[in-house]
């Protein structure tokens, strides 16, 4: 690795260069080659589950050890379409998932500029409060949370399922740290020109947080999508169901053997809206353009 | 570079460190009229409340709540069974019959926790640290390791509860081979994959893919997987004549399979956070680092990772709580076997609030768990806060 | 000025919030309101009493639409989809919506979580073995007294189901079924080693040395394993355990209700079940793998359960046999639990709701042999055993007995977790090599941790 800069300074001799030139593109491209050869391998645990998810059911009974479907069949996936609320569940996966994100951008991105930015009295004592809450164990608030819920008469709705994700405190955590590392000067110009805090915050500083922001969008609506447990007991009723717990209601019976195909199907077709996300916004984890001209 | 990076680095940096960021803090933000009651305490309080008022009601009640609770046999079906027992579960939790102490216990143990003194020593002879919070610290590693650990049941005693050290125990060991492995790996990724390309952008979404599955779903595929005589294991080793093991079954392999499931599970949530950290470091310094003659480890080391502190201190810190947390994958997988190997606190927790309804005790339990991962978080704000002053 | 923007901002929020909740609030406008309220005013002006329904089983609704007639199921799941069908489309003035109970892993938690929250289901499955949990915090309705108004003869109940619907001299429960452990036997294997007798039966074996001579047999004679089971899953071999202490004579739980495991019939039953391990069998297998292995032809027996008779009677292409648990002791005796269905007290206060609820249950009792047929599980009720309704369905006339003589496990609380403890340590000796004894020792402590957590 050490090397690269001593090339250089044989620059004259015309084998040598092509010597170099040669090593320069192995360099290159060593380590794109390995990495896709790491990325497939990877990814062969998620080429395994749509294999088992296009193989019907009782081949899988006898023989689960195959890269590629011996036989090729939709049905695992068309029963899981044939049920009649799979759509309302996707929709309301859509609706919960989608919302929990929206508030979370805006509730976290205001609450990181002000843990970042703003001086105001108790912050060394109100920061590590809300940090703490990242530490509680999900398990312990649960009966508790039921409870108020049920209180508010708001099991079996929307946000019974998306209110209590807007109070965890990762999003604080994730934008007050990328707040924190921007650099002062170029608030302190809007300063000077009289901007309010909220000008600040709006024209200068979201739109410098992009990537903080699609990485803690990206994560919410993913951990929200998925959410189980929660969901599970909130929603009893099949119409309120999300896709995940939709989903998970199909299975039929306590072992999974008989129904491997179908269970993997589900699993794609939970699974697949999530990476079209990820493919779409991923770009934006990177910005291109350098911080300091970043700010306009 | 320092100086671009110091500004008033906010609380991101926790309360320990809170004597350090006096001097340049102060210097970089202007505070034209330090009154009580400036608007600008106003207009941080109104970015803050939506927030608050959600971490009121969903967090900080629910927390309150479950405090409480620790302190009652909480009977989880019938509310109206419950009955104060003061401090019975904690008793229960960490004491048994015929306990005594010895030096001995948990020797070697206790030996790697005490020698963490020599490191606090320095830094307390160096002042690199607050004295106070380093002090603090040294107690109560004096406290945990010098005495406390040593406590354990005699001849013919035993703990009121087995199961809550030994669960403790493994997460304490899934945190510990799970965190540098994760954070690591995401680093790795991080930095190979940080360029607009689109072959790049393909690699991003091929790595970040299976954090998109649900544990559900990851723990169905990983299941089968490792089966010998269901999944892909079994299909590599028809291939080679060999005959692998069920690594799940194993009391030995069965942890590390977790762990790696669990790296392949989430390393993209790392890789998307250090992603986006490393778009806060200038592309000129790597220039200026280049015009100097740095080569890719020296760019490396001076610039990337003072560059991305922040970001590795957030996602150690993630990191470790959410290995403190973990229970999903254990509890589909292996169900804390074989042979307890794999039995984590929350699952223990789980159970006895759930299973055996005893929400009191599980209560308690997930207070101790909670200041555990408090205490430990702490820490590493501390050690990882103070390095970021040096740099 | 920029607060004001910022108290807009904040309204805006809350009035998102409220919004949301609005939107929230008409959608949950399905046909029932758990208010109870709600349901005492249907009841009182209408026709339809609607009752709501936690079970496991899942979720089957598309492919059973409009489907009434029983005999066209083919899963449990089909099976009591339908009779829910039937019940509702009869003219009984009862609606039952099934909550969304389906899911087999979180049942409990999420049913525990309705009783938690003050508002359980009118009528629940639930295991006889998690009935002290309920019955014995006054959770459950006592049926004693409603079962004859309903027209249920609970002396019809085969013994072992008597018992587990009863906890402390109440019945709590309707049973359905028994379910328990079976031998799954692949006949061929067993001819090519000779171990059949003159009409091609498989022989069983009646004693622990000729079950291991049986073993080496066939393991001599074909290529194949001669045993195999769920050896860590889902606490298959805590089953055999308990079935092979029951055949000595032994028990489990003493009189006073604590755990007794450590007894020289759990010593012997723990090395029985250790030399399967290590001479005929392959303790790696969990329950997917002992099964395609099983239908692979690579297995001459699988302990499992009831519930598979019928999906392996379809699938194995070779001669397939389900046999009772080979008697190895004095007695007859294998692991067995039963599906029930309980009245919940606090859902069941007003009069008309609990009369529908008792309706249902009796409708499912009704067809207890329908289940039976459909699922494998052992009817529950001599009348059905001997009535001839089975004759048609495979392989059911080789258990029926079994209804007699299984055995079902305490009726203590908190026996989730002790039974969790027992599989534990159980399965340490053959995955760890942990030392027998200490297992056994070890299970009896963190069994009794967890049992009779409810007393007064």
């Amino acid at each position: 690795m050490s090397s690269t800069t001593t090339t250089k300074t044989h620059r004259s001799d015309p084998a040598v260069d092509a010597r170099a030139r040669r090593t320069r593109l192995l360099r290159q491209h060593t380590p794109t080659v390995l990495l896709l050869i790491l990325a497939f391998i990877w990814l062969i645990p998620v080429w395994w589950m749509f294999s088992l998810s296009l193989t019907p059911n009782d081949l899988l009974q006898l023989n689960t050890k195959i890269l590629l479907p011996p036989q090729v069949t939709f049905d695992n996936f068309v029963s899981v379409i044939q049920v009649g609320l799979s759509g309302r569940w996707f929709l309301n996966s859509l609706i919960v998932a989608g919302s929990t994100t929206l508030l979370t951008l805006i509730v976290s991105s205001m609450a990181g500029y002000a843990f970042a930015r703003l001086r105001f009295p108790g912050k060394k004592i109100l920061f590590p409060v809300v940090i703490a809450g990242l530490m509680v164990p999900q398990e312990v608030m649960f009966i508790p949370l039921f409870l108020i819920f049920e209180q508010f008469g708001l099991h079996n709705t929307h946000p019974g399922l998306f209110l209590p994700r807007v109070g965890i405190p990762l999003g604080v955590f994730i934008m007050t740290t990328f707040f924190a590392a921007v650099p002062r000067e170029i608030e302190e110009a809007a300063e000077v020109d009289g901007a309010s805090k909220w000008r600040i915050f709006r024209q200068i500083m979201l739109p410098m947080a992009g990537p903080a922001l699609t990485a803690l969008a990206i994560f919410t609506f993913v951990l929200t999508w998925n959410d189980y447990l929660w969901p599970l007991v909130s929603a009893t009723e099949r119409e309120m169901f999300t896709i995940t717990t939709g989903l998970a209601s199909l299975q039929g019976n306590f072992a999974q053997a008989t129904e491997l195909g179908a269970l993997m199907a589900r699993g794609v077709l939970a699974s697949v809206p999530l990476l079209v996300m990820f493919v779409i916004f991923q770009r934006q984890l990177i910005r291109g353009i350098s911080l300091s001209s970043g700010g306009k | 570079m320092s100086a671009v990076r110091d500004g008033d680095s906010g609380p991101g940096t926790l309360p320990a460190r809170s004597g350090g960021d006096g001097p340049t803090a102060s210097k970089a933000s202007p505070t034209p009229d330090p009154t009580r009651f400036s608007p600008r305490d106003l207009s941080a309080w109104g970015f803050l409340l939506p927030f608050l008022a959600a971490y009121a009601l969903f967090m900080l009640y629910p927390v309150g709540q479950a405090i409480v609770m620790g302190f009652f046999d909480w009977d989880f079906l019938d509310i109206t069974r419950r009955q104060w027992v003061g401090w019975d579960n904690y008793r229960r939790m960490f004491w048994g019959t015929e306990m005594t102490w010895g030096v001995d216990h948990l020797l070697v143990l206790r030996v790697i926790g005490l020698a963490l003194l020599i490191p606090l020593a320095r830094s307390w002879r160096n002042r690199s640290l607050p004295r106070a919070s380093v002090a603090t610290l040294m107690v109560l590693l004096v406290v945990i390791f010098g005495v406390l650990l040593g406590f354990h049941p005699g001849e013919g005693g035993r703990w009121f509860d087995s199961q809550f050290w030994l669960s403790f125990g493994n997460t304490l060991l899934f945190v510990a081979l799970s965190t540098p492995i994760i954070v690591g790996t995401g680093l790795a990724l991080a930095l190979a994959l940080n360029r607009p390309s689109r072959l790049t952008g393909m690699l991003r979404a091929m790595f970040f893919a299976p954090y998109v599955l649900s544990v559900a779903v990851m723990t169905l595929i990983w299941a089968f997987l490792l089966n010998p005589g269901l999944g892909l294991v079994g299909l590599v080793g028809d291939w080679f004549g060999a005959d692998p093991i069920n690594l799940l079954n194993s009391s030995t392999w069965a942890m590390p399979a977790i762990v790696l499931a669990t790296l392949w599970w989430t390393v993209g949530f790392n890789l998307v956070l250090f992603l986006a950290g490393l778009q806060d470091i200038d592309v000129q310094q790597y220039e200026a680092a280049s015009l100097d003659g740095a080569n890719t480890w020296q760019k490396f080391r001076h610039v990337t990772l003072p560059g991305l502190k922040r970001t590795i201190r957030l996602v150690v810190v993630l990191q470790v709580i959410y290995s403190f947390q973990i229970f999903g994958q254990v509890f589909i997988m292996t169900r804390g076997g074989p042979d307890g190997a794999t039995r984590v606190l929350i699952q223990h927790i789980f159970e006895q609030g759930f299973r055996d309804f005893e929400l009191g005790y599980a209560s308690a339990m997930s207070i101790f768990l909670f200041l555990v991962i408090i205490l430990v978080s702490v820490v590493q704000f501390m050690f990882l806060g103070g390095e970021e002053d040096e740099a | 000025m920029r607060d004001r923007r910022l108290f807009r901002i904040t309204g805006l929020l809350l009035a998102l919030a409220l919004i949301a909740a609005a939107c929230g609030g008409d959608d949950s406008d399905a046909p029932d309101d758990d208010g109870s309220d709600d349901g005492a005013a249907a009841a009182s002006d209408g026709e339809e009493t609607e009752i709501t329904l936690a079970r496991f089983f899942g979720d089957c609704d598309e492919s059973t639409e409009g489907v009434t007639d029983v005999s066209e199921a083919t899963t449990e799941c089909e099976v009591i989809q339908i009779l829910t069908n039937a019940f509702n489309e009869a003219d009984n003035g009862v609606t039952v919506e099934r909550l969304g109970g389906a899911v087999w892993d979180q049942y409990y938690t999420q049913l525990s979580t309705t009783f938690a929250g003050g508002n359980p289901p009118h009528v629940a499955v639930m295991h006889s073995h998690r009935l002290p949990d309920f019955a014995g915090r006054d959770l459950l309705r006592p049926l004693d007294d409603d079962l004859a108004a309903a027209d249920i003869d609970f002396s019809d109940f085969t013994e072992p189901a008597q018992q587990g619907a009863t906890f402390e001299g109440d019945i709590y429960a309707v049973p359905f079924d028994i379910h328990g452990s079976l031998w799954h036997v692949n006949v061929d294997l067993f001819e090519q080693a000779g171990l059949v007798d003159d009409a091609g039966e498989p022989i069983m074996p009646t004693s622990v040395e000729e079950l291991l001579q049986q073993a080496e047999t066939i393991q001599d004679e074909t290529d194949a394993m001669y045993f195999s089971q769920d050896w860590f899953e889902f606490a298959v071999g805590a089953r055999l355990f308990l079935g092979l202490v029951a055949q000595q004579g032994g028990d489990i739980v003493d009189a006073d209700g604590n755990a007794t495991v450590n007894t020289p019939e759990g010593q012997e039953a723990l090395r029985v079940l250790n030399e399967l391990a290590t001479t005929a069998s392959d303790p790696s297998q969990g329950y997917t793998d002992s099964e395609s292995a099983f239908l692979a032809g690579e297995v001459a027996v699988l302990h499992n359960g009831t519930w598979v008779v019928d999906q392996y009677s379809r699938q194995a292409d070779f001669d397939y046999a389900a046999l009772q648990v080979p008697v190895l002791y004095d007695q007859p005796g294998f692991w067995g639990d039963s599906h029930m269905w309980v009245l919940p007290e606090e859902s069941n206060q007003d009069e008309t709701e609990r009369d529908a609820s008792l309706a249902f249950a009796a409708f499912l009792y009704d067809n207890i042999g329908s289940w039976a047929a459909g699922t494998g599980h052992l009817a529950n009720r001599t009348s059905v055993l001997t009535g001839g309704e089975l004759d048609d369905a495979p392989q059911r006339a080789n258990y029926a007995d079994a209804a007699d003589t299984a055995v079902f496990v305490p009726a203590v609380a908190g026996w989730a977790g002790a039974w969790d403890s027992l599989a534990d340590e159980l399965q340490a000796t053959w995955v760890s090599d942990k030392d027998p004894q200490s297992a056994l020792a070890d299970a009896e402590e963190r069994m009794n941790e967890s049992i009779g957590t409810v007393e007064n």
